[in-house]
């Protein structure tokens, strides 16, 4: 059990350790080829843990119509669509004209349409957020107000110079918020991987942090 | 005509080239932790973390899905294991054994495979520590769909369904962030969003009762273990980015003054 905790956790720095050392020290070719044979190792890992997944989906919708749980009809179309794509796929292979078909006109089809709701949500959210709550909210809808304004055609012509206005709330306030997050997103993630490194994070081992 | 190929870079001393200052930076790091790690270890004063509104909201909506009697939806975000993913994992570490002890049916999905284990494992060891191992249901940890917007639909389904009373999204999001985040607040819960995607944070902050913004996400594990050495981590970190802010105020000030920052620029790009 103590084992099954350390392992991956003496994976990840002894891994670590050597990315680092073949990353900012000169070892020519060498290094070069040491971390993209890593690469490839990462790559082989990921695809076998890949199959972990679509085995709990099947396993979790087989155990929903063998239960007839509540919309079990559901799991059946999931599975029989599971299957069908797996044959597809196997007999037509990944570029085939069946299989670039499917993808096509049904995944893809079906994906744009879900992105689409972005527009719907996009006005029931702007909507709640740009109402006069509070300091704020009333410099995001004065910010939002006159950037749409400089975005469309119209603007210039209501307020002339708005566009300059919108301009400068992009390059400027906008700008410096988003280096600012960036700045300290890209800090505390250096800090979490260390964390990782060092074994201080170990909660993705199944395990109490720092324990 | 044989051309002339450019003469390949070359770094300071045995560096790689364009390397040296960032193995500057990562030593500093490594050594400010050391020394935070000491002091933990010692017993000295750590500074504590701020109040972060986000993370003390968690034992809220948690509470709030027991009250109801409805489940409470946990998810690591989009993307494969990083930064933010692990960081992610520790919250679902503290969710889950908090859910455990209240009794609350928790419902995790995964987008990545590669993850779904590992929140499996993370949410059985959740329920076996609380000494509720017979409460943890497998199936209520899923993994949807590789296809973002297959696992978007997914999860929507499942407010639809399931009628989460909390939705909390930790991790990376893309584009799915404010189609999941309204359709959370559709559904009436109480939702937690993180995020470091500066294009999408905005998106959460309009539709969750509360965000973390970039870098607060990171400060997770050590904010709700209240370990000291994992705060001494987060003190380090605030030390190099003091660091970096007044290395940009000299930028700023160079800048100003010269007309340019390129050699200070040429220098920090060895």
């Amino acid at each position: 059990m103590q084992l099954r905790r350390q392992l991956p956790l003496m994976v990840v720095f002894v891994t670590a350790l050597l990315v680092m050392l073949f990353k900012f020290f000169n070892f020519g070719e060498t290094g070069k080829n040491v971390l993209s044979q890593m690469d490839k190792w990462s790559q082989v890992t990921s695809i076998v843990a890949f199959l972990l997944g679509p085995i709990n989906l099947i396993r979790l919708h087989i155990g929903n119509v063998a239960k007839r749980r509540p919309r079990w009809i559901h799991s059946a179309l999931t599975l029989v669509v599971i299957v069908v794509f797996t044959i597809v796929f196997a007999l037509n292979g990944s570029n085939g004209k069946v299989t670039l078909w499917v993808v096509n006109n049904i995944a893809i089809q079906i994906s744009g349409a879900i992105y689409a709701m972005l527009g719907f949500y996009i006005c029931s959210a702007a909507y709640r957020s740009f109402k006069l709550k509070n300091l704020e909210a009333t410099v995001l809808l004065l910010s939002a107000v006159i950037l749409m304004l400089a975005q469309a055609p119209i603007g210039e012509a209501i307020i002339p110079g708005i566009s300059k206005w919108g301009e400068w709330i992009l390059s400027v306030p906008n700008s410096a918020g988003m280096r600012g997050i960036r700045l300290g997103a890209a800090i505390g993630a250096f800090a979490a991987s260390i964390r990782v490194i060092l074994g201080l994070e170990r909660s993705w081992v199944g395990g109490s942090t720092a324990d | 005509m044989v051309l002339a190929g450019a003469a390949p870079a070359k770094g300071i001393l045995f560096f790689a080239p364009e390397m040296f200052w960032d193995f500057v930076l990562v030593a500093l790091l490594f050594v400010l932790v050391y020394v935070m790690i000491r002091r933990a270890n010692a017993g000295l004063p750590i500074p504590p973390i701020r109040k972060i509104a986000g993370l003390e909201a968690i034992d809220e909506a948690i509470g709030r899905a027991t009250e109801m009697g409805r489940p409470v939806h946990f998810t690591p975000g989009m993307s494969g294991f990083g930064p933010e993913t692990y960081a992610a994992l520790a919250t679902l570490s503290y969710v889950a054994k908090t859910a455990a002890q209240y009794d609350t049916r928790l419902i995790v999905t995964n987008r990545q495979p590669t993850v779904h284990p590992v929140t499996a494992e993370i949410v059985r060891q959740a329920y076996l520590e609380a000494g509720r191992p017979d409460a943890f249901n497998q199936d209520d940890v899923r993994y949807l769909s590789d296809w973002q917007f297959g696992y978007t639909s997914a999860v929507l389904g499942i407010f639809r369904r399931e009628k989460p009373a909390a939705n909390l999204m930790f991790g990376y999001w893309m584009a799915e962030a404010l189609i999941l985040g309204e359709a959370g607040a559709e559904a009436g819960c109480i939702q937690v969003g993180a995020n470091t995607n500066v294009f999408q944070i905005h998106f959460f902050i309009v539709t969750c009762d509360y965000t973390l913004i970039g870098e607060e996400q990171f400060a997770a594990s050590a904010y709700l273990s209240k370990e000291p050495m994992l705060t001494g981590t987060v003190v380090a970190q605030d030390m190099v980015k003091i660091l970096i802010g007044l290395l940009l105020l000299a930028g700023s000030v160079w800048a100003t003054v010269a007309g340019n920052a390129d050699k200070l620029v040429k220098f920090l790009s060895q």
